[in-house]
């Protein structure tokens, strides 16, 4: 059904789009060739116009597929099939009182797919809409709309707006052919990233306008698809000279341009067919475990409901055949199919038929819409909380896959990365180390918390106390120093925490280094060299006015890399400039002297991967001096280093072993004095490198840049700091009491890793660590194999994952074998959250730890995203996005775990009303020969589910709090309840299966002995038939599964009365109405109730007494429950009032 | 379902013109902070609970009770008395017997009054093992016609639709199945007593669902040679059907196999010891499907008929209750819980017993 499901899309979508399917489908191999500027020659290839549509239907393809799509829930076929069958004669209810109900339901899913189709379609609407300017020829551009543009066109964007579809970059605004573009909607990073236009198209839209008139090239390259890294192609200008083009020619849809004025491109790929909508992901479809039991529970009832028609068919066909002619009444001479003694076989068939209509209640149709309903209810309270609203980012929370709103409720297991997600990636420049000697005296996160955990970090006294710090300096500058340190103190109070130069990426507090007083420090000189290589050294781009050193930002590819840029110019070295070859710095030697522009060449950049771990830029100084900087992590940097020109390797590894423990990243910063010659000979085979076209190249530029970043002198070292986001130790300690196991994902070294793991306390006293390290015999031997196998990086990385998941696996046996406990907690460990940007990430912290102890490998049920400024594509595929981690606890412990027990309660609750008609209408069937008429009207019935019980229910699934959020925060340990799943397991449901079949017994013969025909129902003597009993019985039917809403639940708003009387009173009216119809309408309920049940007090009489005695049971056991042995949340419930009463005794006292 | 990506992102980041605030609104509906009332079922209340649903019912279980021990009735089955003694042996002569035509059905029954009887004393007659709710029966009735003769199709009647081709009016089951019997009242002086047959029906059936203009007409049992067998009463084919209540009353179809239906009003006080006889025609055939028959004299209450389900069930619930309070007063004092004790939480249980939470 799937597939022909996705074939239909697909169609549909075709046909809908115009001629959007044509591109997307046939041409994904196959390469193109383009002319660029002539959309004439290209208008013959059909491919897909730039109209995007991100609706599921089309008008026409709406009702169907729509309708389709409801049908995708198995249960309605079956209702649809007794719908069908209820046209056959033998049906026991009117025809459209079965349909009227399905019809209802399938409509109100219908209204929903439209509603949200509407609202996807009014935002195709405004991209497809969007303004861009096009080359009509003559060099002259005409606004056009998106959708309008085709294949070959050439386009100019200008500066701060979106690309409209997928463009080769031909030339820019800047006379380099550069431009930035801001790629966040798509990969979620946001630094700016450099595109080049080939050197030859650099002309094109420039001053001349007969170039760009002119201009033809035809563009030959690949077929459309969704890796958004690559791109080949080969573009042949006029003159028949083929470039290579690549990836850096590329400007993707759905990112932006920036810092350039405008740029010209060729439109590539459109619509459909560009990067960004190839790689889009299908909405997340997952269900929640809720979800699959219920479907377990409705095969359940299915069985039920064969059970229960099969049994009534045989006991009709046996007592038909004994009864032979005997009931006269019958006519039982004169056969047909329906009613034959001698051929009972063929009755009990029919019968069979007949009674999975009657019986039908078991499966209940509205349930299904009202849980959608619901939890879309449910997804915009969360949307709602203002307690989950980021002013920072602007964001409330956001939910995507409503459905899994109950599951979050039972999480156990949290997979999250570090960087980003517990902490604000915003990175502080906080220490640093230069020629031997540490600086930086502000406090941690990770040292506060040590303090107040009173543990020691590492073995040595590192520059913790300032104080301690100043007593190591020579005695005459400390002499000097107290002195300037002491007169801050006292006129303004500076310190590390009243810091003046305190801005964003620099957090750094040292008077020896601040305010240019790093002159007088005895190594000047090297901190001078320092600085400059902290603002020569990166990628990042200035973003501001030169002339405002406090307006200025850096776009960077990473916060760290800002961080540095920042430090170099509160330290008197500012970066304001950078065009492809030359970087412009602003340097104050000293306080007294005036700001000098220096102009360094940059001759080469060798870009950071996550490989290399490091980064380095080729200069030429102002004097001549050809240099190579490098900055990176010290696992790579100091094997690197001179061995005879080591510079400060010890005394810089030693600091920033220390910054690494109080929680910094750090990075080692060297350079390199280069060799003319040598250079040349380098610089020669790299640009022979860079030229090369394919896989080879980043390989081989990779081993040239390794080549030459060799034989460093180390200067120093830097500590950045990571600053945890608000209330991340508390979430976590939240977390650990509500027994949620947490999985944290981080880079960083083990020291840091673990006090960081310290400082939001998700390590804390008492516990064991366990290590499991890459560094060992047995790791190497991995790792020496892997070299003589010659693996690829991706299989060695392959390998050191099943190897650290191996180790886990051991470690948590050897855990396990001592905690019966936790291994059955592990076992049953089935919900997880990952928490991250991307969710293959979430995949590789979730594949393999907890494959081992837990059989089953269950993995990411479904990911989360913590959503801050980063991920805007992350969040797209997220079930739910939050801003902040702290948010979380929130999520789960209050949303989450009211959600669960909301869900579990309706769905209980609807099974339990269900089975009551169901048994009633069996019931009924025993008195009446098995023949299958109800005693009932058949609209009280189909109301029974969609009307006169559907909205307390409804109101509970949105409203119902056991405790209130307050509660549910202050004791998170109430969480485990849910992922011990005690709402909704067996017990809870044979509990309420239990309790509606005797409800439905008491309801079925209390009447019974009331109207039974035996005696008069009212003074006037008359005595009750059946349409009097099964108003009166149907009275207390409805009576009773709405009154039961008070034993269920302990939480009543004025939303829960009102749902609860209205249903009610809508019962009575309904009944007053209906009866008031004319008698061929209103059939056997004609005046049922105003002239024969209202006045009769025996009616009355009868409501109380059933009510008091269907609810008696649920209420002692409750109550018994409650004495005895009461509930985590009774006791918070009772707790809460206890306090607020000694509070008004308090008060009142006062 | 391709590139959600494309709309969304595209709205909220294309237009770059003023941030506004995404802060939600603060209601507390939104925020779920609504006033909520929070009943603890604290030992007090249940307790209280449990007393006031007791000390409501059992007054009303007396009153009940009372009402319904007030209400005299008779009951004369006469199935079998009303038989010849020839006639009772075997289920075949008793068919013989009232189906055959020729026979003498009279039966001459004497009644006497148990205690005084007050005016209106209401005559019904009881039949069993007759399903006037098998499915068959039930719908085997056209209510258009009933109502006015307007039905166009007796298709629901089958198989009493059509006689000879011409349709039957009332068609169906259950006017052709219709009582037959007939009680004739008198005291022992003879002076008869006016039986009330007028009445008996609820008013809304006479004046709405069988029309005054609809006449029986080709009713098989008002001819005794039709083919489909004989049925229960004929009918006057003068009279129209919103004016024979007995009809009216049979047809409102009963819900259980063994049911009561309503003869007339006997509109005269019995004083204990009178003596009341009914002279019986007993012609109605529930011999086939060995169906009981009697014939029931019965007042009312307030409640109606005899009937001590009622009481009792109020009786006993409240009983109950009062006996659930004591048992929980029980509980209360025997095992005393105070109230939002901490230590009670299952955490705090568990550490207590040395077992350590999941995370040591």
């Amino acid at each position: 059904m799937a597939s022909a499901m996705k074939w239909w899309k697909e169609r549909w979508r075709g046909a809908g789009g115009g001629r959007e399917g044509a591109g997307s489908g046939s041409n994904e191999a196959e390469s193109r060739v383009i002319h660029c500027n002539r959309p004439d020659l290209n208008s013959s290839f059909w491919y897909a116009s730039n109209r995007t549509s991100t609706t599921k239907y089309t008008w026409y393809s709406f009702l169907p597929m729509s309708l389709f799509e409801q049908y995708r829930r198995a249960a309605y076929w079956y209702f649809t099939a007794m719908a069908i069958l209820s046209l056959l004669s033998f049906g026991p209810y009117s025809p459209i009182s079965l349909w009227l109900p399905l019809l209802f339901v399938l409509a109100l899913g219908i209204l929903r797919d439209f509603a949200e189709d509407l609202r996807r379609s009014r935002g195709d609407k405004e991209v497809n809409s969007r303004p861009i300017l096009v080359h009509t020829g003559g060099g002259q551009f005409e606004e056009k709309q998106w959708k309008h543009l085709r294949v070959g066109d050439i386009v100019k964007v200008t500066d701060g707006n979106y690309f409209p579809s997928d463009l080769l970059l031909l030339s820019s605004s800047t006379t380099d052919g550069v431009c930035y573009v801001e790629t966040m909607n798509l990969d979620g990073e946001t630094n700016l990233k450099v595109r080049q236009a080939l050197e030859s198209t650099w002309d094109v839209g420039g001053k001349k306008e007969s170039v760009l008139e002119n201009f033809e090239a035809v563009l030959e390259y690949e077929g459309p698809n969704p890796s958004l890294y690559t791109f080949v192609g080969t573009l042949r200008l006029e003159d028949g000279q083929t470039f290579p083009v690549g990836p850096s020619q590329l400007l993707l849809r759905d990112s932006s341009l920036q810092n350039t004025g405008s740029i010209l491109g060729a439109v590539v790929y459109t619509g459909h067919d560009t990067k960004v909508m190839q790689n889009s992901l299908p909405p997340p479809s997952k269900r929640s475990r809720v979800d699959h039991t219920l479907d377990k529970i409705i095969w359940a009832m299915f069985a039920v409901l064969l059970l229960v028609s099969v049994l009534t068919a045989v006991l009709l066909a046996v007592r038909t055949k004994n009864a032979g002619t005997d009931p006269w009444y019958l006519q039982p001479t004169i056969r047909d199919s329906y009613y034959n003694p001698n051929k009972a076989a063929v009755a009990g068939i029919i019968s069979f038929l007949n009674s999975l209509i009657l019986y039908g209640y078991f499966i209940p149709i509205a349930l299904y819409v009202s849980l959608e309903i619901v939890r879309v209810i449910q997804a915009r309270f969360i949307a709602a909380d203002i307690h989950m609203y980021d002013p920072i980012t602007n964001k409330a929370a956001k939910v995507k896959s409503a459905g899994l709103n109950e599951e979050l409720g039972q999480v156990d297991t949290i997979f999250s990365d570090k960087t980003g997600t517990l902490t604000c990636n915003q990175m502080d420049f906080f220490r640093v180390s230069i020629a031997g000697v540490a600086y930086g005296i502000g406090t941690t996160e990770v040292e506060r918390a040590a303090k107040q955990l009173g543990l020691a970090l590492g073995g040595d006294p590192s520059p913790r106390d300032p104080k301690d710090n100043l007593l190591r300096l020579s005695s005459d500058r400390k002499a000097e120093l107290q002195g300037s340190i002491n007169m801050m103190d006292d006129n303004n109070n500076y310190g590390p925490d009243n810091n003046p130069y305190r801005e964003k990426g620099f957090n750094f507090y040292d008077p020896r280094l601040l305010g240019g007083n790093w002159i007088h420090e005895p190594s000047s000189q090297n901190i001078q060299f320092f600085m400059q290589i902290l603002a020569l050294c990166h990628t990042a781009i200035p973003d501001g006015i030169p002339e405002d050193p406090a307006s200025m930002r850096y776009r960077a590819e990473s916060p760290d890399e800002a961080a540095l840029v920042v430090a170099a110019k509160q330290f008197g070295f500012y970066f304001y400039k950078r065009t492809p070859t030359m970087l412009h710095v602003r340097e104050t030697v000293s306080p007294n002297s005036n700001p000098v522009d220096q102009v360094y060449q940059l001759l080469n950049v060798l870009e950071f991967s996550s490989a290399r771990k490091r980064m380095s830029v080729i200069v030429r100084f102002p004097d001549g001096r050809l240099l190579l900087l490098s900055k990176g992590a010290d696992s790579v940097m100091l094997q690197r280093v001179d061995k005879n020109k080591s510079g400060f390797v010890k005394e810089t590894n030693k600091h920033l072993k220390d910054f690494g423990e109080v929680g910094l990243r750090t990075l080692v910063v060297a350079y390199r004095q280069l060799d003319e010659e040598e250079y040349r000979k380098w610089q020669a085979k790299y640009a022979e490198a860079r030229a090369t076209v394919g896989r080879e190249r980043d390989l081989h530029i990779e081993e040239l840049a390794d080549e030459i970043e060799q034989g460093l002198t180390v200067v120093g070292g830097t500590g950045v700091e990571d600053k945890l986001q608000d209330g991340v130790p508390e979430a976590i300690d939240r977390f650990a009491r509500a027994g949620i196991k947490i999985w944290v994902l981080t880079g960083d070294k083990v020291e840091t890793a673990i006090n960081i793991g310290y400082a939001c306390s998700l390590l804390r006293h008492g516990m064991d660590n366990l290590l499991v390290s890459l560094e060992g015999p047995e790791a190497h031997a991995l790792e020496e194999r892997a070299t003589r196998d010659n693996l690829s990086r991706d299989e060695i990385a392959e390998e050191q994952k099943a190897f650290v998941g191996r180790k886990l696996s051991e470690a948590l046996d050897l855990v396990l074998t001592h905690h019966e406990n936790l291994r059955e907690s592990m076992s049953s460990a089935k919900a997880t959250v990952g928490i991250g940007d991307l969710s293959d990430q979430i995949g590789d912290a979730a594949d393999y730890p907890l494959r081992k102890p837990d059989q089953h490998s269950h993995a990411i049920e479904y990911a989360l995203v913590i959503d801050g400024v980063e991920g805007a594509q992350a969040a797209m595929a997220a079930d739910y996005a939050i801003s902040q981690f702290r948010f979380l606890e929130r999520l789960l412990l209050v949303h989450g775990r009211w959600c669960y027990r909301r869900i579990s309660l309706m769905i209980l609750y609807f099974f339990y009303k269900v089975c009551m008609l169901g048994f009633i209408a069996f019931l009924c069937n025993c008195f009446a020969f098995f023949s299958g008429n109800p005693f009932y009207n058949d609209w009280y019935a189909s109301c029974y589910n969609t009307v006169f019980t559907a909205l307390p229910v409804c109101v509970i699934g949105v409203l119902d709090q056991d405790v209130s959020a307050a509660e549910a925060l202050r004791y998170p340990e109430l969480y485990r309840s849910g992922q011990r799943g005690e709402m909704f397991n067996k017990r809870s449901i044979f509990g309420w299966l239990l309790n509606s079949l005797y409800s439905s017994a008491i309801i079925f013969f209390f009447p019974l002995a009331v109207y039974s025909g035996l005696s008069a129902i009212r003074p006037g003597g008359q005595v009750s038939s059946i349409q009097d009993y099964g108003a009166g019985m149907f009275t207390v039917l409805v009576l009773v599964p709405n009154l039961q809403l008070y034993m269920a639940v302990q939480y009543f708003t004025w939303i829960h009365h009102l749902a609860i009387c209205a249903s009610i009173a809508i019962w009575y009216l309904f009944i007053i109405v209906y009866g008031a119809l004319p008698p061929l309408w209103a059939t056997n309920a004609y005046k049922e109730f105003v002239e024969v049940l209202a006045p009769s007090a025996s009616y009355w009489l009868l409501q109380a007494v059933v009510i008091v005695i269907t609810l008696l049971p649920e209420y002692l056991f409750r109550s018994l429950k409650w004495a005895l042995y009461p509930s985590d949340y009774q006791i918070v419930l009772e707790c809460t009032k206890l306090e607020r009463k000694q509070t008004s005794k308090q008060q009142h006292r006062v | 379902m391709n590139g959600a990506s494309t709309s969304e992102t595209g709205v909220v980041t294309g237009s770059p013109v003023k941030k506004e605030s995404r802060r939600p609104k603060y209601t507390k509906f939104t925020q779920q902070e609504l006033p909520a009332c929070k009943p603890l079922l604290t030992p007090g209340w249940v307790i209280s609970i449990f007393l006031i649903v007791g000390i409501i019912f059992i007054p009303i279980g007396v009153v009940s009770l009372l009402a319904s021990s007030k209400v005299v009735q008779i009951v004369y089955r006469y199935d079998q008395t009303c038989l010849p003694a020839t006639a009772r042996t075997t289920k075949d002569a008793q068919l013989s017997y009232i189906q055959n035509p020729g026979t003498d059905k009279n039966c001459p029954v004497t009644l006497t009054v148990p205690k005084q009887m007050k005016s209106p004393v209401y005559v019904y007659y009881e039949l069993d093992h007759f399903y006037q709710n098998h499915r068959r029966y039930v719908k085997s009735v056209s209510s258009a016609q009933l109502q006015d003769n307007s039905s166009s199709s007796l298709s629901d009647c089958k198989p009493e639709d059509y006689v000879n081709g011409l349709p039957i009016t009332p068609c169906g089951l259950i006017a052709w199945s219709l009582f037959n019997d007939t009680f004739n009242f008198s005291t022992v002086s003879n002076a008869p007593v006016h039986v009330n047959r007028n009445g008996i029906a609820w008013k809304s059936d006479v004046q709405k669902k069988f029309g005054s203009n609809v006449f029986p007409n080709n009713f098989p049992n008002n001819n005794l040679t039709n083919p489909s067998g004989i049925g229960g009463a004929s009918l006057n084919s003068s009279l129209p059907l919103d004016q024979d209540e007995d009809l009216i009353v049979w047809m409102r179809t009963a819900a259980l196999p063994n049911f009561r239906k309503l003869w007339g009003k006997i509109e005269q006080d019995f004083q204990p010891g009178d003596t009341i006889n009914v002279g019986i025609v007993n012609q109605y055939n529930t011999y086939s499907f060995e169906g009981k028959k009697k014939l029931v004299l019965s007042t009312t209450s307030w409640l109606g008929g005899k009937n001590i389900f009622m009481g009792v069930a109020y009786l006993t619930i409240g009983v109950l209750c009062i006996v659930l309070a004591l048992v929980f007063l029980l509980i209360h004092l025997r095992h005393p819980r105070p109230l939002g004790d901490p230590s009670y939480l299952s955490w705090n249980r568990k550490n207590s017993h040395g077992t350590d939470n999941l995370r040591s």
